[in-house]
C-alpha cells in the first residue's frame, strides 16, 4: 500500500455571516443567552457553515453534516419519543470540552492486550487522532484525507447519502467535528487474518469523534474490536460512528466494550450498516461503563437477499449510568434473518433502556426477525425501560419480540447458600449467569475467543465492587 | 390456498347499513362556549356540571389533535358537527306499546330485544339511541337489589352528589384532545352504582346506536362498584351506513372500590367505510380507563373491535389499591382500507398488583392494525406482576401489522414478561382443513376464530356468541 503522508492542504475559510440562525436551530429562546454548551457548539459549527468555494472533499463531508445537524437540531425529549428517557443534561449543561492536542501514548489496558495477544491499529487518544501514528501500523485503515482521489471520491458520495438519509443529530455532529474519517476497504474474496483492534482512550478531560467507514467487497471478511475506555476523574464526550457497508457474501463482526473508569463521560455511539445478499453483520456490545450517558444507536438495513444481522448486548449499568441501545433494524429484502438479544443487568441508580424497532418493508416476504430483551434489576432505584416495537408491512413473516424484567430468583440464591456459598457471591454468580451465555457468543469469533473470559472478570470485578 | 381466496373470503360489505327515518331536534352545527352551556342547559344540569363543561372546553380550546397515533385522516373540521340531537319522542314510557313504533322497528331489524324476551335472558338494556335514552327495562328489579343503572341524565337529578364525587376522577377533562371534547359536549350515556357487598344480578348491557347524519356521539359512561360488589357490563355497537365521516369520542370510566370487581365487555362493529374507497366510516376515538382504587379490586377489559374506519383507544387500569387485579383481552380486526391503533396501558402503584394482556390483531385488505400498550411499574408497586401476550395475524400482502409496547419498570421486584409474535395465516393449517373437505372460507374463520380463542373464553356468553358471529360475517360468505 503506497500513500503519501502529506496532511491535507490547508485552507483558511473566509468568515462570512451565515444565513443559518445557529441560536433558534438549536431551540435557544432567542431571548435568552446562548447557554455554554450552544455557544461552544455554535464557536465549532459557524465555520463549518461558511460556504464558499474550493473545499476538500472531507470538508465537503462536514459542512453538510454541520448543515443537515442545523436542520434536525437537538433532540427534544417531549416530541421525540426515542430521547424520551435519554436526559442529556450531562451534556448539554456545560461547554464541551475541548480535543486535546497535547498527545500521551496510549495503549490497551495491560490486561486486555495480554488477553487478546493483538497488536491495536488505531488509537484514538482525547479525541486526537495521533498524527505519529504510522500508516504502516494503522494499516489497513487510511485516513479518508489520504485516499487516491477516485477513492476519495467513492467514499464522499457513499458517505453523503448516509448524511443526508441521517436523523440522528448527534450522528452528523460527530461527521461534522470529526478531523477526519478512518476507511477500511477489504477487498473482493479476502480474509483479515487478524482481528483489527481500535482503542478510543481519554486521558484527560477532552472530546472525541472518531469516524470510520468500513466497505466489505464480495465475500471479504473481517472482525473489529472497539474498546472505549476512559482514566480517572475526567469529563469526556466521545461521539463515534461506524458506517459499514457489506457487499455480497461478506461477513463484518464488530465488537464494542465500553469501559470507562471515570464517571463524567458521555459517549454516543452509532453503527450505520447496510447488508446485502448473503452477507452477515454481527454486532456485538458489551458495556460496563461508569460513564453517566451511553447511547448506542444502531441502524441496520437488510437490503439482499438472505442477508443475516446479530445484534447482542451486555449492559452492566450501576452507580448514576443510564444506557441506551436504541435498534432500528429494516428488513427490505427476502428471506433475510435477523436475531436481537439484548440482557442489561442494573443496579444502584442506573437505568437502562431498549428501543428496538423491526421494520419489514413490503420486499421483506419470508422475514424471519427475533428480538429479546431481558433486564435484571438489582436495586430499589434501578429502572429499566423497553419498547420493543415490530412494524410490518409484508405478510409471509415471522417475527418474534419478548421483553423480561425480573430480579433474581431468591430460591436460587437460597440453593447456593445452603451449599455453603455465602450470600454476597451466590448472588454474583446468579448474576454472572444471567450474562454467561450471551458472553460465550464472543468464543465464536476467530481471533478473539478470549475477550469472553475477559469480560467475565470485568464483571466480576465491578459486581464485587 | 390462493392468498386471493383468502381475500375474497373476508371481504363482506357491512350487514347493519340502514338508517331509520326519525326527526331529530338537533342544534346547529358548530362548537362554542354558547353550544356547551345550551347543552347543559337543555339537560337541566346542576352547575357543578356547567362548570365541569366549560373548563374542559377551554381545556380542549389550548390543546392540539394527538399525532402519535399509526393512523392518518384528514383534519377533523370540528364546526361541521352537531353537537346535540334527540329523537322528538322522548317523553318517558312506561310500556313499550308507547314507544315509536319505527324506532322499535329499527331495534328489531339490529336485533335488540328490548321486550319480555330479553328478561327471560335475564339482561337489562338501556339503549342510547342518538343521544337520549328512550327506555330503561329492568330498573325496578335492580332497585330491589339496591343497584343504580341509569342514565347520566338521570342520575344527575337523582343521585348528583355520586356524579359529583366520581366524574372526571379517572379521566380527567385535561387527559387528552378527545376526552377534554366529550367532558365539554357529552350529551348521554350510562352510569352504574353497585353497592356495598352487592353482586349485581344480571349483565348490564348498552346498546349505542349512531343515527343522524353528521352527529358527534359523546357518550360518557360511569361505573362505579362500591367495596366487595360485582358487575357485568356488555356494550355492544352497531351502525347504519353513511357516507360522511362519523365522529365518536367516548369516556369510559370505572371506579372499584376494595374488594370489588368490574367486568367491561364491548363488541363494535360500526361501519367501516366503504370497502372499494375507504370513504365514510367512523372514527373511533374512546378513552376508556378503569381505577383499582381500593385494595383487591379487579378490572377486566374485553374488547372485540370489528368495525369504524379508525379506531383510537386504549382501555387501561390504573392499579392503585394493594393486591388489585388489572387485565386486558381484545381482538381487533381490519380489513379493507380500516385503521386501529389499540392496546391497554397498566399502571402499577400499589403493592402485589398484577396485570394480563392477552391482545390478537388480525389485519387484512390495505388495512393498519397496530397494538399500543404500555406496563408501567412506578417504584412503590412492590411485587408487581405483569404477563403481555400479542400477536398479530396478517391476511393478504398488502395490510400493516405494528406492535408499539412501552414497558416501564421502577421496581426491581417486578415480574414482567412480554411476548409478541407477527405471523401469516398458516397455509399448512389451511391446506390440511381444504384436504378434510372444508371449504377456504370456514377453514379461514376457523383459524380465526381459534387464533382469538383465548379472548373469546373471556366475553360473558351473549357475547361470546355474537363475537364469533361477528367474525364469521367478517370472514366468511363471498367466496363461491
Amino acid at each position: 500500500m503506497t500513500m503519501t503522508l502529506t496532511p491535507p492542504a490547508e485552507t483558511t475559510p473566509v468568515y462570512e455571516p451565515s444565513s443559518l440562525d445557529v441560536a433558534s436551530l438549536l431551540g435557544a429562546n432567542l431571548t435568552t443567552v446562548l447557554s455554554p454548551f450552544e455557544a461552544s457548539l455554535e464557536a465549532m459549527l459557524q465555520p463549518l457553515l461558511v460556504t464558499g468555494a474550493n473545499k476538500s472533499p472531507l470538508q465537503q463531508l462536514q459542512s453538510q453534516a454541520a448543515e443537515r445537524f442545523m436542520t434536525l437540531g437537538l433532540p427534544n425529549r417531549k416530541q421525540q419519543e426515542a430521547w424520551k428517557f435519554i436526559d442529556l443534561k450531562p451534556l448539554v449543561s456545560k461547554p464541551l470540552p475541548a480535543v486535546q492536542s497535547h498527545l500521551e501514548p496510549c495503549r490497551l489496558p495491560y490486561r486486555l492486550e495480554k488477553a487478546l495477544k493483538l497488536p491495536v491499529t488505531l488509537t484514538v487518544c482525547n479525541g486526537n487522532f495521533p498524527k505519529n501514528q504510522s500508516p504502516q501500523a494503522a494499516a489497513p485503515w487510511v485516513l479518508f484525507s489520504q485516499l487516491e482521489e477516485a477513492k476519495q471520491a467513492d467514499f464522499q458520495q457513499w458517505l453523503a447519502g448516509k448524511t443526508a438519509q441521517e436523523v440522528d443529530p448527534f450522528c452528523v455532529l460527530g461527521r461534522a467535528l470529526a478531523e477526519d474519517i478512518w476507511t477500511l476497504d477489504v477487498p473482493a474474496n479476502t480474509a483479515l487474518e487478524k482481528p483489527l483492534v481500535i482503542y478510543v482512550n481519554q486521558s484527560q478531560t477532552s472530546m472525541a469523534f472518531p469516524q470510520w467507514a468500513v466497505r466489505m467487497a464480495e465475500n471479504a471478511s473481517a472482525t473489529v474490536v472497539v474498546s472505549c475506555s476512559s482514566e480517572s476523574q475526567l469529563q469526556a464526550y466521545i461521539q463515534a460512528c461506524a458506517t459499514v457497508t457489506l457487499a455480497k457474501g461478506a461477513t463484518l463482526n464488530w465488537v464494542y466494550l465500553v469501559n470507562h473508569t471515570a464517571e463524567n463521560v458521555v459517549q454516543l455511539l452509532n453503527t450505520r450498516a447496510t447488508v446485502h445478499e448473503n452477507a452477515h453483520f454481527n454486532l456485538f456490545a458489551v458495556n460496563a461503563s461508569n460513564g453517566t450517558l451511553l447511547r448506542h444507536s444502531m441502524d441496520v438495513d437488510l437490503v439482499g437477499q438472505e442477508a443475516n444481522a446479530t445484534l447482542n448486548g451486555i449492559t452492566l449499568a450501576t452507580g448514576k449510568t443510564s444506557v441506551h441501545n436504541h435498534v432500528r433494524l429494516t428488513h427490505d429484502a427476502e428471506n433475510c434473518q435477523s436475531s436481537q438479544i439484548f440482557k442489561a443487568v442494573v443496579g444502584d441508580e442506573a437505568k437502562s433502556e431498549f428501543d428496538g424497532s423491526i421494520f419489514v418493508t413490503t420486499n421483506g416476504q419470508q422475514t424471519d426477525a427475533k428480538q429479546l430483551s431481558k433486564n435484571m434489576l438489582l436495586s430499589n432505584k434501578a429502572k429499566a425501560f423497553a419498547r420493543p416495537w415490530l412494524k410490518i408491512d409484508a405478510d409471509d413473516v415471522k417475527c418474534s419480540h419478548g421483553t423480561t424484567v425480573g430480579q433474581l430468583d431468591e430460591q436460587q440464591v437460597f440453593y447456593l447458600v445452603s451449599r455453603g456459598i455465602a450470600p454476597e457471591e451466590a448472588r454474583h454468580m446468579l448474576t454472572l449467569a444471567f450474562v454467561v451465555d450471551l458472553l460465550s457468543q464472543l468464543e465464536n469469533v476467530t481471533g478473539i475467543e478470549a475477550l469472553k473470559t475477559e469480560c467475565l472478570t470485568l464483571f466480576q470485578e465491578k459486581l464485587a465492587h | 390456498m390462493s392468498t386471493t381466496q383468502t381475500i375474497d373470503a373476508i371481504n363482506q360489505d357491512y350487514q347493519f347499513g340502514f338508517t331509520s327515518a326519525i326527526e331529530s331536534d338537533a342544534f346547529p352545527k358548530g362548537l362554542s362556549e354558547d353550544v356547551v352551556r345550551a347543552i347543559s342547559a337543555k339537560k337541566g344540569e346542576p352547575d357543578f356540571m356547567l362548570d365541569f363543561r366549560l373548563k374542559s372546553y377551554h381545556q380542549w380550546l389550548t390543546m392540539e389533535p394527538p399525532t402519535w397515533a399509526d393512523v392518518d385522516y384528514p383534519p377533523i373540521d370540528f364546526q361541521d358537527i352537531i353537537y346535540y340531537s334527540a329523537p322528538k319522542s322522548v317523553e318517558k314510557k312506561q310500556s313499550l306499546d308507547e314507544v315509536d313504533p319505527e324506532l322499535l322497528a329499527t331495534f328489531a331489524k339490529l336485533g335488540i330485544p328490548l321486550s319480555e324476551q330479553k328478561r327471560l335472558s335475564n339482561v337489562a338494556v338501556d339503549a342510547v339511541f342518538d343521544s337520549v335514552s328512550i327506555a330503561t327495562t329492568f330498573k325496578k328489579d335492580l332497585a330491589k337489589h339496591g343497584v343504580i343503572f341509569c342514565s347520566l341524565t338521570e342520575a344527575l337529578e337523582e343521585h348528583p352528589e355520586l356524579v359529583k364525587k366520581y366524574i372526571g376522577t379517572v379521566v380527567p377533562a385535561t387527559d387528552n384532545y378527545f376526552s377534554a371534547l366529550n367532558s365539554a359536549v357529552f350529551t348521554e350515556g350510562s352510569f352504574v352504582y353497585i353497592p356495598e357487598g352487592v353482586t349485581c344480578p344480571m349483565d348490564l348491557s348498552t346498546y349505542f346506536r349512531i343515527n343522524t347524519e353528521g352527529t358527534g356521539q359523546f357518550e360518557r359512561t360511569l361505573i362505579i362498584a362500591d367495596k366487595g360488589s360485582k358487575v357485568s357490563y356488555l356494550e355492544g355497537c352497531t351502525a347504519p351506513k353513511f357516507d360522511s365521516k362519523q365522529l365518536h369520542a367516548a369516556v369510559v370510566e370505572l371506579i372499584a372500590l376494595d374488594d370489588a370487581e368490574i367486568k367491561y365487555s364491548t363488541v363494535q362493529n360500526w361501519f367501516a367505510g366503504d370497502p372499494k374507497t375507504g370513504a365514510g366510516g367512523i372514527y373511533n376515538f374512546v378513552t376508556k380507563r378503569g381505577n383499582c382504587k381500593g385494595n383487591r379490586s379487579r378490572i377486566f377489559w374485553t374488547q372485540v373491535e370489528t368495525g369504524s374506519a379508525i379506531t383510537w383507544k386504549y382501555p387501561s387500569c390504573i392499579l392503585t389499591g394493594d393486591d388489585s387485579v388489572g387485565e386486558f383481552y381484545s381482538v381487533a380486526l381490519t380489513n379493507h382500507f380500516q385503521q386501529a391503533d389499540t392496546g391497554t396501558k397498566m399502571i402499577h402503584l400499589g403493592k402485589n398488583t398484577r396485570s394480563r394482556i392477552v391482545s390478537k390483531g388480525i389485519s387484512a385488505g390495505v388495512s393498519k392494525n397496530s397494538y399500543r400498550g404500555s406496563v408501567v411499574i412506578k417504584p412503590n408497586a412492590e411485587n408487581a406482576r405483569n404477563f403481555t401476550q400479542c400477536d398479530s395475524m396478517l391476511i393478504g400482502q398488502t395490510c400493516h401489522a405494528n406492535t408499539y409496547p412501552y414497558i416501564q419498570v421502577e421496581n426491581p421486584s417486578a415480574n414482567l414478561e412480554h411476548e409478541a409474535t407477527t405471523s401469516r395465516i398458516s397455509e399448512d393449517q389451511l391446506f390440511y382443513f381444504q384436504s378434510r373437505g372444508i371449504p377456504t372460507e370456514e377453514a379461514v374463520a376457523t383459524l380465526v376464530s381459534g387464533f382469538c380463542q383465548d379472548v373469546f373464553n373471556e366475553l360473558p356468553g351473549e357475547f361470546a356468541a355474537e363475537a364469533g358471529k361477528l367474525l364469521a360475517i367478517k370472514l366468511e360468505n363471498s367466496v363461491g
